[in-house]
């Protein structure tokens, strides 16, 4: 069998919408993904000290509470911090279509927002890593 | 996969803990046999660290429960690594690794390091690759290392080869005194901590483990640790702490034989890996195997016949 892709999935801020991430986990999970899932009100710090421990390909964050442009910034400085902004960071949840082009800017290297198929997020993931 | 080359720099990295070349040293064990095996001329050296189990069926609480050993060894001052393995799917090789999400209090703390694995279908409550991995973490030179089983029913029991010392964890509700009789779970194990000590049905389960702990005492003349602990409130932890070293000092004059009983799974481990990759795996992926499937689907041979059609491609290939 191939070395399945590990993603850690986290929410951050104070948010606890479950049911997209949730969701996401396990249908990712039914793809093949190997899904590290940390949990709920999570700060930027903490995500990504647990993608450098867990040495994910991903960092996933889901976001609807408006925040995401504040957390994110920091998550994605954290990351050049402690040397993993090689790994790709993705973003789910609900993200205004003006918010995608900054967030990018941020380091985001793509934005999934509500009716994102499955399918194309799990093929997403295996092109981006395999050209990481 | 970000590569790791085992040079001097390496091992100063390991020893000083750099979590970044822990957690890529992880990774290639699991992903790469080649380098299993390279790593395990390092790291088998004598360590004063001790490994840990914690078993138990699937929700009793292991990962909350570890979550405050962690709190009240980091209390103490000691660093703790957690190896936390939790299934993989055998129809697609995806897993959701869920027991970190229980420990991220300690998510900024430098000396906790924690590392979700999945089984990568492998049965026996571990993945193959826990044991070395462990190792590895022994080698860094955390003060606990911990193993955390996958959620296990009454037989997945290779915990007991890979941690120094385990204990089970069992809650309230599971069934009569008959299941504290059967053969498994109830026969290993040098601590058994009865978690959700507040819920209904503790002292049934508390009559029947210490009841089966006073028997495996009086057979085997080694002395069993029962707690109890409320993982949610932290009640007992102290106590359990206390168990676990009650049960490492007893067991310290028993080094010698766990250490011989640990390698000698290891040893049978590589071999397993080294006839699986160099030998069964290219006779099912190659030529011979593909022919044998085939003419097997078409009702041409019988599954028995594998084992002649194995053995020709295999003096072929010497």
């Amino acid at each position: 069998m191939e070395q399945p892709i590990r993603l850690l999935l986290a929410k951050i801020g104070l948010d606890t919408h479950t049911i997209g991430i949730t969701v996401l986990a396990k249908e990712l999970r039914d793809r093949g993904i190997e899904v590290i899932f940390s949990g709920l009100k999570q700060t930027p710090e903490q995500v990504v000290r647990a993608a450098l421990q867990e040495d994910v390909d991903v960092i996933g964050v889901s976001c609807l509470s408006g925040g995401h442009m504040t957390h994110l910034k920091v998550l994605a400085e954290q990351m050049r911090a402690l040397g993993i902004d090689d790994r790709i960071l993705i973003v789910g949840g609900v993200v205004p279509e003006e918010d995608v082009e900054p967030l990018k800017t941020i380091g985001v290297d793509r934005v999934f927002t509500m009716g994102a198929n499955m399918d194309d997020i799990a093929a997403y993931l295996r092109s981006a890593v395999a050209a990481a | 996969m970000r590569k790791v080359i085992l040079d001097e720099q390496w091992q100063a990295a390991i020893k000083r803990r750099d979590i970044a070349t822990l957690a890529r040293t992880i990774t290639a064990i699991e992903r790469s046999p080649e380098f299993l095996l390279a790593l395990s001329r390092y790291v088998f050296e004598d360590s004063p660290t001790v490994s840990i189990g914690i078993t138990g069926v699937p929700g009793a609480g292991k990962s909350t429960l570890l979550n405050q050993l962690i709190r009240a060894y980091r209390a103490q001052g000691k660093s703790v690594a957690v190896l936390a393995v939790d299934p993989s799917s055998i129809q697609t090789g995806g897993a959701v690794l869920g027991d970190r999400l229980r420990m991220q209090d300690h998510a900024l703390d430098d000396n906790v390091f924690v590392r979700s694995l999945s089984t990568k279908g492998h049965l026996g409550g571990v993945s193959e690759t826990t044991f070395i991995s462990a190792q590895l973490l022994k080698y860094a030179g955390f003060d606990r290392v911990f193993i955390e089983t996958v959620g296990i029913g009454q037989s997945e029991l290779d915990i007991v080869s890979v941690a120094d010392i385990s204990t089970i964890v069992f809650i309230p509700g599971m069934g009569d005194y008959v299941q504290g009789i059967k053969s498994g779970i109830m026969e290993v194990g040098d601590v058994f901590a009865i978690n959700k000590s507040d819920h209904e049905g503790v002292r049934a389960l508390e009559k029947v483990i210490r009841l089966e702990a006073h028997d495996r005492e009086n057979k085997t003349g080694v002395s069993l640790e029962v707690c109890l602990t409320n993982a949610v409130s932290g009640e007992g932890v102290e106590a359990l702490i206390a168990a676990q070293d009650a049960a490492l000092a007893r067991s310290a004059g028993q080094d010698s034989l766990r250490r011989q009983r640990q390698l000698q799974a290891f040893s049978r481990l590589l071999l397993d890996i080294e006839l699986r990759e160099h030998w069964l795996k290219p006779f099912v992926d190659g030529e011979a195997g593909r022919r044998f499937f085939a003419q097997l689907a078409e009702g041409e041979s019988n599954p028995a016949d594998i084992i002649s059609v194995f053995t020709a491609s295999v003096e072929s290939r010497s």
